[in-house]
């Protein structure tokens, strides 16, 4: 018989990076493509609706709509994800854009 | 308007754009200065077989992030989940950056502990046991374990030292766990490897159904595709039918949930159906198919002195057949009947109907995709023959939107794994070992003696763990794959060959996965874009990327590891007396100067490398290295249907399907018009097989080798999540993904949990004949089994579910079925 080998030790799964790799101040704005079945739209809306810092936009296309959601890691932007995803009547989740910035600089005036 | 304002207006243009499904103009807007300052560079997804474009940005030798590539014509500029963190998967803390041996007191030892050496002491402890394993029982002696993730040259140049070099056709990739039936029932239906038609097919489709194949979780991008189609068109029809309900049910018209193994009788009753209603097209079968009645009783693959496989008839020749005609194909399919099919299934009758009435109705262009469901099955080659009748009789091919399409679970299952020929009995461009001519063209283009190629077929991927077991494959390597938690039946087939102390295991790894663990040296891999790379997707899309950053501590890529270990071995060592009698001038040579710096695969000079990206094997050995093994893989297609554009044009474009012919990619094969190779006034022409017929088969219903009984009394069907990839070796140390889905569970029926008197979260024991696992039940949530079965996701090293699959696999394609064995949930703490 061979002896059961420990794994437990030598994994390190899920690990959060180092120190080094942590992020400063900086505010994670991200776009996301939504595919609803017809009868669930409503329902999206509310839950996009209460999401924090999250808005829903209408395309020209059906079924499709855009949503943009910020905040401060990219944990909240995976969770929100997540939730999005979850949702009876989404059929897919495409994250498009991913758009960052130090805090500070946010409320600066922008001229495009 | 402030800065929050515009980036977030930006991002929500970016993604309506997106949503237009127009590369055109779809763009992802990086403003941030931080980001505009950094290197973008194009590459492919590392992860699954669907192949979405992304591009990479790096910053002081890091990559920092990754968007998808609003240009890749596959996603138009949309990543699922996985695509979206693909930056931080190199960068686990635990990552491999040294070569480890095990050892006591200095010297190595099978029972010792890992301990860092130098590449040098890698390779000699590792030559001296390939070459004793070579000296004591030839080429079947030593063996390699390979992978649908290797580079289109990594696994070229592993095929030439095992095929070419150690003449061992021990070499297997882990395709074989995941497209094997595939790739057989291409060869035995087509003579040609994978999918006639492309992604372009699911803009003209009338209906989907899927078999076996949960894309919404599992090929995502291409799930917004077919949603697409369904959501914009609304006389589009989708049928989903899987042994339990997942996320893609939430787009069925037709929803069927069968009972194991049934879907073979749901397509000979949908052969039946076409034939009844008089629905064939008469026209192009009588011009373009042939029907073939296959052996039956086939056993299934298992150990050949096991109980099912000495009771079966044809266990050793399964893949039998004898000419019939359409007439005896109809009398064959006749007991397949509405009512017959749906006792088996379990499934109404009414949407079976409704099933078969797409594929029969002339006017409907139908798209069948499948995956796992289909190859992992005791019957998987059946599955796809079966698949392709429907599509034959039908003559629903070849054509926009008409698309029998296999899907893919590996970035390059099918560039890497089928093109390149690293199967245990093939050779590149569709060739195989068997056959003296193929042996003789690739001797020829690798400049080898002949008879230098063996004859006979190496061990596939199973038989690897079993000759392992059995004392008989004494030298291993493993490369980018994580087969101790992959492969089935772990505990009786998988870990006694690893530490069986007649063997030597390595394992090339990026992490320390259970394999590299079980490992008695452990090599450190670069890994996707830390190596100029090429990859071919389920489309025949070949795809390439620069080295974009340098591998962290002593890692080198698996390529640099084959080239670089072949230096090891001199022909005198590997090859006959009698080849170096008759070819001299071999003699005294190592196997690098014999197989790649051989005056043709370091044709090209390290000047041709790019400027601006660094190539550390090509600066290593002093030659541009994968440009030198690409062309020469490429003349093995060139000329007869696999044609390969030139190296550098793929540096240049997001990938072209082969064949490649006059500069133009190749979107629907065997179709006169759109495919270059069709003759004149032919039609269709299916060229791979010499009289230009396709095959349809007649194939029976049989029943698996193991189903549910009173002690054993739940199907157990394992399978993936959409957060994690495969093993979860890099989506688990990506945190995001990590905490998404930190654990597997057991999806169960809410009926069965409360008749055992368990609840949601309750720890369980699934136990098989084989081993058990400690697990979660989940009775919410995606997957919703039926009563009776249970899913586990294989994804969790710490619940290794392959203690308890059962190692049976598919007489022909020798690819196992995880999705059908018989399990019991016994409550923690029950006896």
């Amino acid at each position: 018989m061979h002896s059961p080998l420990s794994r437990r030790d030598l994994f390190r799964l899920g690990d959060e990076p180092g120190q080094a790799a942590r992020a400063q101040e900086i505010v994670h704005i991200a776009s996301l493509l939504l595919q609803v079945l017809p009868d669930r739209i409503d329902a999206v809306r509310e839950t996009v609706e209460q999401l924090p810092g999250a808005e829903l936009h209408s395309t020209a296309h059906p079924g499709k709509f855009a949503v943009v959601l910020e905040a401060g890691n990219e944990r909240a932007l995976a969770d929100a994800t997540e939730t999005l995803s979850r949702l009876p009547g989404v059929l897919t989740v495409s994250i498009v854009a991913h758009l960052t910035e130090q805090a500070s600089a946010l409320d600066e005036e922008w001229q495009p | 308007m402030n800065r929050r304002q515009f980036l977030r207006r930006s991002a929500a243009a970016s993604a309506i754009a997106a949503a237009s499904a127009n590369p055109a103009q779809a763009s992802n807007i990086i403003t941030e200065s931080q980001f505009t300052r950094m290197k973008w560079s194009k590459a492919p997804c590392r992860f699954c077989g669907t192949g979405c474009g992304v591009r990479v940005a790096v910053k002081d030798n890091r990559v920092v992030a990754t968007h998808a590539d609003a240009n890749a014509e596959v996603n138009r500029g949309l990543n699922c989940i996985k695509g979206y963190f693909l930056s931080k998967i190199m960068y686990g803390t635990d990552r491999l950056t040294q070569p480890l041996l095990r050892m006591t007191d200095g010297k190595f030892d099978k029972n010792g502990e890992f301990v860092p050496v130098t590449w040098d002491q890698a390779f000699d402890i590792m030559a001296e046991k390939f070459k004793a394993a070579l000296q004591a029982r030839g080429p079947e002696g030593v063996g390699m374990f390979g992978s649908g993730q290797w580079t289109i040259w990594e696994g070229y140049a592993a095929n030439k030292l095992f095929k070419g070099g150690f003449r061992s056709n021990n070499v297997d990739p882990n395709a074989r766990h995941c497209m094997a039936s595939a790739a057989y029932a291409f060869m035995r239906t087509f003579g040609m490897d994978e999918p006639m038609g492309c992604y372009d097919d699911f803009e003209a489709a009338d209906a989907f159904v899927l078999w076996g194949s949960n894309m919404a979780e599992m090929h995502p991008i291409l799930w917004s595709r077919v949603a697409d189609r369904r959501l914009s068109a609304p006389h589009v029809k989708v049928a989903v039918l899987s042994t339990f309900e997942h996320r893609s049910f939430d787009l069925a018209d037709i929803p069927l949930v069968m009972k194991p193994q049934s879907d073979l009788a749901i397509m000979n009753y949908i052969a039946n159906h076409i034939i009844q209603t008089g629905k064939v097209n008469k026209d192009f079968v009588s011009k373009h198919v042939n029907f073939k009645r296959g052996a039956t009783d086939i056993g299934y693959g298992l150990r050949p002195d096991h109980e099912l496989e000495k009771k079966a008839k044809n266990a050793t020749k399964p893949g039998d057949s004898e000419p019939m005609t359409y007439e005896e194909f109809a009398a064959f399919v006749k007991p397949y009947t509405l009512e017959h099919a749906a006792k088996l299934s379990g499934c109404p009758e009414s949407w079976l109907k409704q099933l078969a009435d797409l594929y029969a109705d002339p006017k409907v262009r139908v798209t069948s995709f499948w995956t796992m469901g289909f190859n992992q099955h005791t019957r998987g080659v059946w599955a796809n023959h079966m698949v392709y009748n429907l599509h034959l009789l039908t003559g629903k091919i070849a054509t926009p939107g008409n698309s029998p399409f296999s899907l893919t679970g590996q970035p390059s299952a099918c560039g890497t794994a089928r093109e390149v020929g690293t199967f245990a009995h093939r050779l590149p461009a569709d060739m195989a070992v068997t056959n003296p001519d193929h042996r003789k063209h690739a001797e020829e283009i690798w400049k080898l003696p002949a008879g230098t190629i063996n004859p006979k077929p190496g061990y596939h991927a199973v038989e690897q763990n079993r000759m392992l077991k059995d004392g008989k494959l004494n030298a291993y390597w493993v490369q980018v794959n994580n087969n101790m938690q992959a492969a089935a039946n772990m505990n009786e087939e998988g870990l006694p060959g690893y530490r069986d102390p007649r063997n030597f295991i390595v394992v090339s790894e990026v992490y320390p996965t259970v394999t590299a663990q079980a490992a008695d040296l452990v090599l450190p891999a670069a890994m996707w874009v830390e190596k100029e790379g090429a990859y071919g997707n389920a489309e025949r899309r070949t795809q390439f990327w620069h080295q974009l950053v340098d591998a962290p501590g002593q890692s080198r890529s698996d390529l640099w590891q084959l080239m670089e270990f072949s230096k090891r071995f001199k022909t005198d060592e590997v090859w006959t007396a009698e080849t170096l009698a008759a070819n001299p001038s071999y003699r005294g040579k190592t196997l690098f100067e014999v197989l790649f710096a051989n005056g043709h695969a370091n044709r090209y000079p390290l000047s041709e490398t790019h400027r601006e990206y660094n190539n550390q094997e090509s600066k290593h050995f002093g030659f541009y290295v994968q440009k030198g093994l690409f062309e020469e893989y490429a003349e093995f297609g060139r000329g007869h249907g696999h044609d390969l554009a030139p190296f550098d044009t793929y540096h240049q474009v997001t990938g072209l399907r082969w064949p490649v012919v006059d500069g133009k990619e190749t979107l629907w094969r065997y179709k006169e018009g759109t495919d270059p190779y069709v003759k004149k006034g032919a039609d269709f022409e299916f060229y791979g097989n010499k009289d230009g017929r396709a095959n349809i088969f007649a194939l029976p219903y049989e029943p698996p080798p193991e189903s549910p009984d009173g002690e054993y009394n739940y199907w157990l069907v394992t399978g993936r999540v959409l957060e994690h990839w495969h093993s979860g070796s890099m989506t688990g140390r990506v945190p995001e993904l990590y905490r998404a889905f930190p654990n597997a569970l057991v999806f169960m029926h809410p009926d069965d949990a409360e008749a055992m008197k368990i609840r949601r979260g309750v720890e369980v024991r699934v136990v098989s004949r084989r081993g058990e696992i400690r697990s979660r039940v989940e009775t919410r949530g995606r997957n919703k089994p039926p009563r009776g079965v249970v899913f586990v996701p294989w994804f969790d090293a710490s619940q290794l579910i392959n203690k308890v699959t059962l190692d049976a696999t598919d007489p022909i394609s020798k690819q196992t079925d995880f999705k059908k064995c018989a399990v019991k949930i016994v409550p923690l703490g029950a006896v």
